[in-house]
């Protein structure tokens, strides 16, 4: 950093290409770019079960929202944050068509996203990490939730949420469809566990062992499945 | 009482203007322009191997998704609407070449901001598909287009010289207060993610008793060395996760003293040097890094590239050029 003193007479030659207007202008554009960046990490900051942002974020977002998501500023930065949580694949299986997608019958293929296999070089499988990542994160339950008033804005956004998840879900089926012409497409939500220290060396768990890894219901109201695809 | 007030607010406006204005030589953003633009290229590079699957008609998240998916945002792309196979193949050849002309500085004035651009809409099309690697690249380039970072070590600064005189196109290598204020910038975004970083670490009760590390490390969908050997030192993965948490909290503040800048620059070495070799984020990881190049001086950025051109050549070291001049 330069440190010349505020007096120095070289100050001026040091600093002289721009206007005094343009140097104003500048200004008041970094103090408006620097709002919109803070914006959405205060966002989540200020997140809590009972309000989705504090009263001062929602007037910055009022504000430099268009801004902050026309530039790609809408970033909250909480990597790993607030815990490391568990990670979650999605697996797309396919049967023939004169087969229910439930029968016992194995697939005929079997696609997992993200796969170390398949999915190469490495920005390609993270590209793929992500997408099985916010498939999760759009997921809405099938049932809405209990003892509520369908009038209500907690069920119109449930409605929301689902149609929204469910828009998703046809798209990875077309996909499926397309890889696999005239099969039936299953698709299942698995969780991977993050096992502790006990797990590792005191019952020897692999951090990749199959008991890690978890089917994830659609409905809330039928009883998360035990067994290990 | 105002005859009191006008030196102060003097004072202020010279302090405010010596912060953002004063003027600034170029190196460290030319590096930043190099290591960027390579890494656009091999980002559109990646879109491109499998390109129906992330933006053809066929895409595991296709164009109907995402339109209702940015129903009621301001971003906007004119992937939305377009999932012709060979358009697309036309893009991102055209990115690739836009971002390989920013990392060798050709016709940087334009490059820059196309190759911003052209990833810009990529970034609008793949919601869901992003993370952060896509928004440190988008980070840097947004910043270089401030300032003429072509003016040196840069096919540019070679056809200034052939011609024999500077433009707008082909600036000349001196310092300026564009520079300064991208750099800025630069610096300031980079602290407002790490600032936030570490908040949002502080709400999680895995990086309070310190057992975030070994958790991350036992993630299999990241892991791409094996890190849980770190599990025989409870102390020593205890120890990384508060260092981790102190780091990120206080790089706001301890970044900018010449003192502490050094420390806070190698933690930032060694926490993404590791995410870069143990999680499987080489990409970010390394562009990371390449990112927290902005706190090192212009003048730094300079004796290291001496140093490396002088350990590569020995004969050309009595040749380097002089501050003020071009970089090879």
């Amino acid at each position: 950093m330069n440190r010349t003193p505020s007096n120095s007479p070289t100050l001026k030659q040091a600093t002289g290409s721009l206007s005094f207007y343009a140097k104003v202008a500048l200004s008041l554009f970094a103090v408006w770019h620097v709002l919109a960046l803070v914006c959405e990490p205060m966002r989540m900051f200020s997140q809590t079960p009972v309000r989705p942002m504090g009263s001062d974020v929602a007037l910055l977002k009022g504000l430099v929202g268009p801004y902050m998501e026309a530039m790609y500023l809408e970033h909250g930065y909480f990597f790993f944050a607030p815990n490391p949580g568990p990670t979650h694949l999605l697996q797309c299986e396919v049967r023939p068509r004169n087969s229910e997608p439930d029968a016992n019958q194995p697939a005929t293929a079997t696609l997992l996203l993200p796969d170390r296999k398949t999915h190469w070089p490495r920005l390609d499988y993270h590209r793929h990490f992500m997408l099985s990542e916010f498939y999760n994160a759009l997921f809405a339950p099938t049932e809405p939730p209990p003892g509520i008033d369908p009038q209500s804005v907690v069920y119109r956004q449930w409605q929301d949420d689902l149609n929204m998840y469910r828009t998703l879900q046809n798209s990875v089926e077309q996909r499926m469809a397309f890889l696999y012409p005239d099969q039936v497409v299953k698709l299942t939500r698995l969780e991977r566990d993050l096992p502790n220290e006990y797990r590792v060396f005191e019952e020897k768990w692999r951090i990749d062992d199959p008991r890690l890894l978890q089917p994830l219901n659609d409905s809330m109201l039928a009883p998360t499945p035990t067994k290990t695809p | 009482m105002m005859n009191d007030l006008k030196p102060r607010w003097q004072a202020a406006w010279l302090a405010w203007d010596q912060f953002w204005f004063a003027k600034q030589s170029q190196e460290s953003l030319v590096f930043l322009r190099i290591c960027t633009g390579l890494m656009m290229a091999y980002i559109h590079a990646i879109w491109l191997h499998d390109i129906d699957a992330y933006m053809g008609p066929h895409a595991w998240v296709n164009r109907a998704t995402m339109l209702q998916l940015k129903d009621g945002t301001s971003t906007w792309s004119y992937l939305w609407y377009i999932d012709s196979i060979p358009f697309l193949i036309a893009h991102e050849l055209l990115a690739i070449v836009a971002s390989l002309a920013m990392a060798t500085g050709l016709l940087t004035r334009w490059m820059v901001p196309l190759a911003w651009f052209l990833t810009l809409m990529v970034c609008h099309r793949m919601t869901g598909m992003l993370f952060g690697l896509d928004q440190v690249v988008m980070m840097i380039s947004m910043y270089l287009m401030l300032a003429p970072c072509g003016a040196m070590g840069s096919l540019d600064a070679r056809i200034r010289n052939r011609r024999g005189k500077a433009s707008w196109l082909f600036p000349e290598a001196a310092p300026t207060s564009m520079t300064q204020f991208a750099t800025r910038l630069l610096q300031i975004h980079l602290c407002i993610v790490y600032l936030f970083g570490g908040l949002s670490k502080l709400r999680g009760e895995m990086w309070q008793d310190g057992s975030a590390l070994w958790f991350a490390a036992a993630s299999y969908e990241y892991q791409s060395l094996d890190l849980t050997w770190l599990g025989y030192f409870p102390a020593l993965t205890s120890l990384l996760s508060h260092g981790t948490l102190f780091w990120e909290t206080f790089y706001v503040a301890l970044v900018w003293p010449r003192v502490t800048r050094p420390i806070m620059i190698g933690m930032a070495v060694m926490v993404h040097g590791g995410i870069a070799l143990f999680m499987g984020m080489v990409t970010f990881g390394s562009m990371m890094i390449v990112a927290n190049a902005v706190f090192v001086s212009p003048a730094t950025m300079r004796r290291i590239c001496q140093a490396f051109l002088r350990w590569r050549e020995p004969t050309t070291s009595n040749t380097l050029p002089q501050n003020g001049q071009d970089l090879p």
